[in-house]
């Protein structure tokens, strides 16, 4: 029994060692700061991947079926949102984008956020901050507004070699530029074949009013 | 048994603390905090305006900046600027490519990242600056920019991505219905002129 003892004893001798080295090793791990950023490395793949990028096409359809996963968020300055910016969008300055308000609207909820700029560049600041600190689901609209006027609200005319896609899309692209300018309703050519037999029905209502007229 | 537990207990210790030297950060990745980092994104005095560039230029004997064009070898062989160094941005943060910016820093040489716009080179500009290579400017507009030619206006292209390009306000009001020539505006007038003179005539002819 005596021996016993003295082996349970040598056992805490050399337990006692290494949990003052297991000590020593957990002193050592702090050094590693900010465990849940992203690394620079894998930040410029991903920039590279362009994985980031919604067109104004997919922003338009967004938009248009009120689709409730997307929020549209304005990164410029207060007094350019109010001059105009896109229909539903929030408007969150870069400048703002880290204060505590920003981010807990920013988290609400499990939506897709897409930041949009006039150009390219302050949306990707916004990116680039967001997704360094660990954000997922955020996306940058393409171009910018100056791009989504010159392709939603202001469509190029597909030229004279166009292919049947390119002019499919500039179909898409007026319906959608006739929404967005005040149209409010859902053109044919955007939503579902529902809305073009309404269409048809308008078509015909015309002529009977002009027989009416030219009876009396 | 207990000799067991505590071989186990000496061996467990002595793996953990392998890993977790194995996994030690080599080096801080960022040097600039969040907050930092969106202060010096927010600072123009980052982007380099062509005329900083023509100075630098006209000055033949200047050893302080370095030109970096970080579009693909192809672009970069196709044309670029003067004395430029090309560093395409898909290799941009390898060890070699790193190696050489920790030099250009310890040279305190300004290093002017380019592009064939802004947006470009934007990223790895930015990423760089947060790693702490404070000495890494972006050139406006890029090289797309700096190549065309100013009209006989003496215009040059906007150097400035993040303008307006347009009054957009302004443009939507232009789109207004109201400001269209739809065929359904064109109906309207005709409803309201056809009865007005039925009525007219019925008048002059009854009474």
């Amino acid at each position: 029994m005596t021996i016993k003892a003295y082996n349970m004893n040598k056992g805490f001798y050399y337990l006692a060692p290494v949990m003052l080295i297991l000590a020593l090793g957990l002193l050592v791990l702090p050094g590693r700061k900010n465990l849940h950023e992203s690394r620079p490395q894998q930040l410029l793949a991903e920039v590279n991947d362009q994985t980031r990028f919604l067109t104004t096409d997919q922003v338009a359809r967004a938009i248009i079926n009120k689709d409730p996963y997307f929020v549209f968020v304005d990164v410029r300055k207060p007094a350019d949102f109010q001059q105009f910016s896109l229909e539903g969008a929030i408007n969150i300055p870069l400048a703002d984008i880290l204060n505590p308000g920003s981010q807990a609207e920013l988290e609400r909820g499990d939506r897709r956020l897409v930041f949009f700029c006039n150009g390219d560049i302050l949306s990707e600041q916004a990116w680039l901050l967001l997704r360094r600190k660990g954000m997922k689901n955020i996306f940058v609209m393409k171009g910018g507004l100056n791009h989504w006027f010159s392709t939603i609200i202001n469509p190029p005319k597909p030229g004279s070699t166009a292919s049947a896609a390119e002019h499919s899309q500039y179909q898409t692209r007026m319906a959608a530029s006739q929404f967005f300018t005040g149209a409010g309703t859902v053109p044919a050519a955007v939503s579902a074949p529902e809305t073009a037999a309404k269409k048809e029905v308008k078509l015909q209502s015309v002529p009977k009013k002009n027989s009416a007229e030219g009876g009396c | 048994m207990n000799k067991k537990i505590v071989y186990g207990g000496i061996l467990a210790a002595v793996i953990f603390l392998i890993v977790m030297y194995i996994a030690r950060e080599k080096s801080p990745a960022y040097t600039l905090t969040m907050e930092e980092s969106l202060k010096d994104v927010l600072n123009p005095a980052n982007i380099v305006s062509l005329a900083e560039l023509e100075k630098i230029k006209a000055d033949k004997a200047d050893v302080r900046h370095v030109l970096v064009d970080i579009r693909t070898p192809y672009d970069f062989v196709k044309a670029h600027l003067d004395k430029a160094v090309n560093i395409p941005y898909n290799s941009m943060l390898t060890e070699e490519n790193i190696d050489i910016f920790k030099r250009l820093k310890k040279d305190k040489i300004d290093v002017i990242l380019y592009g064939n716009d802004q947006s470009q080179a934007n990223a790895p500009c930015v990423l760089l600056r947060q790693m702490g290579y404070l000495n890494v400017r972006i050139l406006a507009g890029g090289y797309t920019a700096y190549s065309t030619p100013a009209d006989s206006l003496g215009n040059r292209p906007a150097d400035n991505e993040e303008l307006a390009r347009i009054n957009y306000a302004l443009e939507m009001k232009k789109s207004l219905p109201q400001n269209a020539t739809a065929t359904i505006q064109a109906e309207k007038p005709k409803q309201k002129v056809v009865p007005v003179v039925v009525k007219k005539k019925s008048a002059e002819g009854g009474c």
